[in-house]
């Protein structure tokens, strides 16, 4: 991955999203130890305070812990975790934005309803 | 624990006050960027914190000491600039050799290293060197000697982008490897912000903030969008920046924290939400008016 | 990580030693500067006499010009020393003002402790290149054979006047590097004083040039070095290293 310096998103959230990531793929298996600071900070060139800042956000979420003196390890059950959390929020942020685009253009509750209807028909034949 | 501790300090020229009342302190192993405009005092900071000039208000302290004249604040600290200066009777091999006895941790290994990646003419004398080269080749000094108290002021002139990420990748990888305190004093901040730990940044010779890199990336938002929706939302509030465009649309600068909790209302107002960069966001604090320098084409 | 001691007689001497290296192109010049006093002299200074009938023509043929040319040179490089490129020159190195002077110091002590060996050993290969191009019934000599003694005799005094004369302008270097105003006020002083006090100029020289033995004119050189020294230091201390 390369860091996208100029993004809109802060370093440190790119870093926890790309760990994630690698959770996801199971890169990093549960109860693996996770890159420390100062690795991510080579990988990236980046300051070692922010790379912390990453892993602190995931440990935060308890997607990681802390092993005194051994240094930070995938929980057990994370990858589940963050694909749950990924659905409900990264989902949920969707329809937020979904129903704020509805009310600027002035769309009703029940015609948002109809359209949402339809594209899941849509995409339902399609499977078919 | 602080390496360098100053507290109301000012260096006065006459009536011109090169720095005026600047109070911070600087923690040990932290790579702190140096930010300002040109002639915000920047480098007769830098210069007084090495030892070279003497305060004439106020207390600084480096490694608990008064840094002018002192041999210990000298033999602990390193300043990189480009006014430094060899013998023409030294080529660039016999400097990194010469350099080594003063500098206790100085690493040849590193140094001759550095030196042999950029291609450097060994034979040559320090003066004939290009501007670029020059700055290339005193960012390895600064690098290898591998001092406590590390400074580079503007070490970047010249150097062209592929030198310049060298430059912060090898600075960054010595530092993982053997910690010291480091201060960088730059423009090009959008480059460096990302190695960087703490900010700090000075406007005519005072302190406008000192805050870790992260916290001043989300320091502040931008709102564009209508005039009056975007005016009605930061009412009463302090507003970092402004500008007008066209058709009526404003564009606003302000601290997140102020409108945090009306933002999803902003958005849903048609007011365009956006982060501000560091690097604009400290134009923003240092400039003179509230405007930008559109204002003077809308004089005429 | 700070509590290194750092010890004030080291760092002067990494100093001194950096500045040896450094500074070889002035002590180039210095031998560029003797080969052509030594070429002068070789043309030797005419002169004709006339008493009565009899008319002399002669010439003169001396090594003193080279040991002026070395005092001319050691005064040039001691108020360099002074100077702003000079005192840049440290900046990348560890040390302070102090650290500085003495460096200087010793870099001075050994310039014209070269300087006196090299212009003495002019003077003896000025002798030998007479010796042998010049028609010798016709020579009346004035101490042409030397002995060791006289040679070292020769050689001593001449690095205590270079010894002198290069602090004494490496001070007033310092002074007008410290306030502009003394590159004028000291010319004025001075030569204000010597047509005040005409026999001030003499007595100065005499003190110093008169001497019943050398070991006396050695100590009033060290004497007068070491309060030269002092003073300079005190000078510089408070100087602020300016670009």
């Amino acid at each position: 991955m390369i860091l996208n310096v100029d993004s809109m998103k802060p370093i440190y959230i790119q870093i926890a999203e790309w760990l994630e990531g690698e959770i996801l793929s199971e890169n990093i298996k549960d109860e693996e130890r996770i890159y420390s600071q100062y690795q991510l900070a080579e990988m990236f060139t980046i300051n070692p305070a922010t790379a912390a800042k990453g892993l602190n956000i995931l440990a935060d979420e308890a997607i990681v812990y802390k092993k005194r003196g051994l240094g930070m390890f995938v929980s057990p059950n994370a990858k589940k975790f963050i694909l749950t959390k990924r659905r409900s929020k990264g989902l949920r942020q969707m329809v937020k934005e979904l129903v704020m685009e509805a009310n600027r253009l002035e769309v009703s509750q029940s015609e948002l309803d109809r359209m949402i209807q339809q594209v899941r028909k849509e995409s339902g034949q399609d499977e078919l | 624990m602080s390496v360098i501790q100053c507290v109301d300090l000012t260096k006065a020229y006459g009536k011109l006050k090169a720095i005026d009342h600047l109070t911070f302190d600087i923690d040990e192993n932290k790579i702190t960027g140096l930010i300002g405009r040109n002639g915000s005092g920047k480098t007769t900071l830098l210069k007084m914190i090495s030892g070279y000039l003497i305060p004439t208000k106020g207390e600084l302290k480096v490694f608990s000491k008064k840094p002018f004249n002192s041999l210990e604040v000298s033999a602990n600290s390193i300043l990189i600039d480009d006014t430094m200066t060899f013998s023409d009777s030294l080529t660039l091999v016999d400097i990194l050799k010469e350099m080594a006895p003063f500098y206790a941790n100085w690493n040849s290994g590193l140094a001759l290293g550095l030196f042999d990646y950029y291609s450097f003419n060994p034979k040559q004398a320090h003066s004939n060197l290009s501007k670029g080269s020059k700055s290339t080749f005193n960012s390895i000094l600064g690098i290898a000697s591998r001092c406590p108290l590390t400074i580079f002021d503007e070490p970047t002139i010249g150097m062209d982008s592929a030198v310049r990420k060298d430059f912060y990748r090898a600075l960054l990888k010595d530092y993982l490897e053997y910690p010291r305190t480091i201060i960088l004093s730059s423009h090009m901040l959008s480059e460096l912000e990302g190695i960087l730990e703490d900010i700090l940044l000075i406007n005519e010779g005072t302190k406008r903030l000192h805050l870790p890199a992260l916290e001043l990336k989300e320091l502040a938002v931008g709102l564009r969008g209508n005039a009056e929706v975007v005016l009605s939302f930061v009412e009463g509030k302090e507003i970092i920046y402004q500008e007008n465009f066209a058709q009526g649309s404003l564009y606003v600068v302000i601290r997140r924290g102020l409108i945090q909790q009306h933002i999803d209302q902003i958005k849903q107002s048609g007011v365009e939400v956006s982060p501000v960069s560091t690097d604009d966001l400290c134009v923003y604090l240092t400039s003179k008016t509230k405007g930008g320098i559109d204002d003077v084409f809308k004089r005429s | 990580m700070s509590s290194k001691e750092v010890s004030l007689l080291s760092i002067s001497f990494k100093q001194y030693y950096y500045k040896l290296k450094a500074h070889t192109d002035l002590l180039n010049r210095l031998l560029l500067t003797q080969v052509f006093a030594l070429i002068f002299s070789l043309l030797g200074t005419g002169g004709t006499g006339t008493s009565g009938q009899l008319s002399v023509t002669f010439k003169t043929y001396s090594a003193n010009i080279v040991i002026v040319f070395s005092i001319l040179w050691i005064i040039i490089v001691a108020v360099l020393l002074t100077t702003r490129p000079y005192k840049q020159l440290e900046t990348p190195l560890v040390g302070n003002r102090l650290t500085g002077n003495l460096s200087d110091f010793g870099f001075l002590m050994t310039a014209s402790v070269f300087a006196g060996i090299t212009s003495t050993f002019g003077g003896v290969l000025l002798r030998n290149v007479m010796y042998f191009i010049s028609d010798r019934s016709t020579m009346a000599v004035d101490g042409f054979y030397l002995t060791f003694t006289d040679l070292m005799y020769g050689m001593v005094v001449a690095i205590l006047v270079l010894v002198l004369v290069s602090l004494i302008f490496y001070f007033l270097g310092l002074l007008v590097q410290a306030n502009k105003v003394f590159a004028i006020l000291i010319p004025v002083v001075i030569l204000g004083t010597l047509r005040v006090y005409t026999h001030l100029g003499q007595s100065v020289l005499e003190f110093y040039m008169v001497n019943v033995s050398l070991p006396l004119f050695a100590l009033k050189v060290i004497i007068t070095a070491m309060i030269l020294f002092g003073i300079s230091m005190l000078v510089s201390n408070r100087m602020e290293v300016n670009q």
